[in-house]
């Protein structure tokens, strides 16, 4: 198919423009925090300053959260793993009764404001679990509720992809269904199982809608510690703790895109096949 | 080649159901050990449910399965002395090809490392797929790939090794190469082999015995022979080999006739006549059961292939040693067999 240039010049302008309006609020962030300017007044810097990314390091609630986080994320990423895992494998491999409905309980916390969800686990503690209130185990098992629906529905796509004969071929040569399971299908499901723990660590260690309703002001998640931060005071500060998230973030996502990549070279089929 | 099992299958009243759908009706069947026995019929017919039964990984209605003596119809597929090569091969995509052959050895703790290794590469070489032993599945050909996926259920030592279309996917060449060496390993190792196929010459090249299957029940078992000789029903004498079949056999003044020509007197609701029984011989010929039109013939190197229209247009086969006859496209010529190349189905004879 011919293209003509004018819609080639089109379909580049398009892009330019969608790539912008998505990396300009990171860069003005990330301009911010090293311009010696309390208010960024130009895209050009004026001078280079690592005066706000130590002030955040030092500030008190952006340490504590960032350890708080940290905890809550990985906490809720194991158990969003451990439980949506073998729901997937449930729905994907067995014929449960009732599997359509069971998918759309799993889907559900999506379509729940995540303020309303947030208000009924402030409301579920304060009445019946006050210890949990504040504590990582809280704050992580309200966001399981929130990364389940991810886990679910990447590692059932990942099932629905490998090759349940692979499993059966493993119990035949002498794997019971545990040890076939762990042996062959975890390996064949390793990668939606790293980007669903990936995206559940990002998620929540990024979550402030639902996290706000959990925990008291002085001792608080990043995200919120941020939120809370910014309703004082609007220097330079903030910026620089969220450019060492954006930067953490992109680390991560670039390192998950290399390890998917090379996961990939045995999937893609005959690299180097022979004819018999 | 030592230490290589071999049990009887022992198959009764075997029956499975898929919804309303009944899959096999009542199987019985015996697999003598060290025998390769091949279960033969066109798709569909429950072949690979059958196979998939006798390993564990699908359980019947109704019936038993004992293997070696010993009733295993409740017995999981992992605690059985049985392996099945999958049709599609399976082979796990994440292991190498030793790998994939060691699965099956480091699942049971019983092997010592060492014998586990030297026992791979002892198989590797019987299937002669030594040198591929460091390659993922994904980098090798079909005919390997099997070849791979027979090692990896061999080197289990089962009593009874189960093939599902082991050869299907491969081209006709590779094919013909592969069942005389799956016959060789048959030998080697002295294992019972149960193949199922829908491709009657392999079966009739390969089993011992054969079981010919058609929905959901097994028609007759016996040697190629037997089955070619003597089958049992109408589809067995269909399925196995080239055969005219000719229906209703009508009475008549001088003794029965069926699709134009005339057959010794009895009772059958459909009859059947090898090709290479037939004979050709002069339309006005006294011996002639009823006139045929040439339709086409064709030389084979090793015979000539006539093709017929009776009078009441059902298409005869005819299969003669090159020089029988010299008859053309268009001749009209009588079609003569003796009494006793005519097999008789269905109401008694
Ligand atoms: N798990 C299943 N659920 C429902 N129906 C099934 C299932 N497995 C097999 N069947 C049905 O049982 C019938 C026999 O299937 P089977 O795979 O045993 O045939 P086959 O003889 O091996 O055929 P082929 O030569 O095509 O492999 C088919 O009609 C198939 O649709
Ligand atoms: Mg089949």
């Amino acid at each position: 198919m011919r293209r003509s240039p004018a819609l080639e010049a089109l379909r580049f302008v398009f892009l330019l423009l969608v790539t912008i309006f998505v990396l300009a609020p990171l860069v003005v962030v990330l301009l911010a925090s090293i311009t010696p300017d309390e208010v960024l007044t130009s895209l050009v810097p004026k001078g280079f300053t690592t005066q706000w990314i130590s002030q955040a390091l030092d500030y008190e609630p952006f340490r504590v959260g960032i350890v708080y986080s940290a905890q809550v994320a990985a906490l809720a990423t194991v158990i969003a793993l451990l439980l949506g895992t073998p729901a997937a494998y449930a729905l994907a491999r067995t014929r449960v009764p009732g599997a359509g409905l069971l998918r759309s309980v799993f889907v559900a916390p999506l379509s729940l404001p995540r303020v309303v969800a947030g208000f009924c686990f402030f409301a579920l503690y304060v009445s019946l679990l006050p210890s949990a209130y504040g504590t990582v185990g809280g704050v992580a098992f309200a966001h399981v509720l929130l990364l389940l629906p991810f886990v679910v529905a990447l590692v059932g796509a990942g099932l629905a992809g490998s090759d349940p004969a692979l499993e059966e071929a493993a119990r035949d040569l002498g794997a019971s269904p545990l040890q076939a399971f762990f042996k062959v299908t975890l390996p064949q499901i390793r990668m939606p199982l790293l980007i669903a723990g990936v995206f559940s660590f990002l998620t929540s260690f990024d979550e402030v809608d639902l996290s706000i309703f959990l925990m008291p002001a002085d001792t608080t998640t990043l995200p919120v510690a941020i939120f809370l931060r910014l309703q004082q005071d609007q220097d330079p500060t903030t910026s620089a703790v969220s450019s060492l998230m954006i930067v953490a973030s992109l680390v991560i996502a670039l390192l998950t895109g290399l390890a998917v990549r090379r996961a990939g070279l045995w999937r893609t089929g005959r690299t180097e096949g022979t004819g018999e | 080649m030592s230490d290589f099992g071999a049990s009887s299958v022992e198959i009764s009243d075997v029956t499975r159901t898929f919804g309303s759908q009944r899959v096999l009706g009542s199987i019985s069947l015996s697999i003598r050990a060290s025998s390769f026995h091949c279960l033969l019929g066109p798709s569909g017919c429950g072949k690979t449910t059958l196979l998939r039964i006798m390993a564990g990984l699908d359980t019947p209605d109704t019936g038993v399965v004992t293997i070696g003596g010993t009733d295993h119809s409740r017995t999981a597929a992992h605690r059985r002395p049985t392996n099945l090569v999958f049709q599609s091969g399976a082979l796990f995509p994440h292991l190498t090809v030793a790998d994939n052959v060691a699965f099956g050895l480091k699942t049971d703790r019983r092997t010592p490392q060492g014998e586990a290794r030297s026992r791979v590469a002892e198989i590797l070489d019987l299937v002669a797929m030594g040198e591929y032993a460091d390659r993922r599945p994904a980098t090798l050909s079909g005919g390997q790939r099997q070849r791979v996926a027979i090692a990896r259920a061999l080197v289990r030592r089962p009593d009874v090794l189960l093939l599902d279309e082991p050869l299907s996917a491969l081209d006709l060449a590779l094919q013909l190469r592969m069942r005389r060496e799956l016959r060789r390993w048959q030998q080697e190792t002295g294992t019972t082999f149960v193949c199922v196929t829908h491709n009657q010459s392999e079966a009739m090249e390969l089993a011992d015995e054969i079981a010919v299957m058609n929905a959901g029940v097994v028609e007759q078992s016996g040697s190629a022979r037997d089955l070619y000789e003597q089958p049992a029903s109408r589809f067995v004498a269909s399925f196995i080999g080239e055969n005219n079949i000719f229906e209703k056999l009508t009475p008549m003044d001088e003794g029965h006739t069926a699709d134009g020509l005339v057959f010794p007197a009895g009772r059958a609701d459909s009859l059947a006549v090898r090709p290479e029984a037939i004979r050709l011989v002069p339309a006005d010929h006294p011996a002639s059961r009823g006139p045929g039109r040439v339709l086409t013939t064709s030389f084979t190197g090793k015979s000539v292939r006539v093709s017929l229209r009776t009078s009441t247009g059902r298409e005869v086969l005819a299969e003669l040693a090159p020089g029988a006859t010299t008859a053309q496209a268009g001749d009209t010529v009588g079609i003569d067999f003796d009494d006793a190349a005519v097999r008789r189905f269905g109401a008694a004879a």
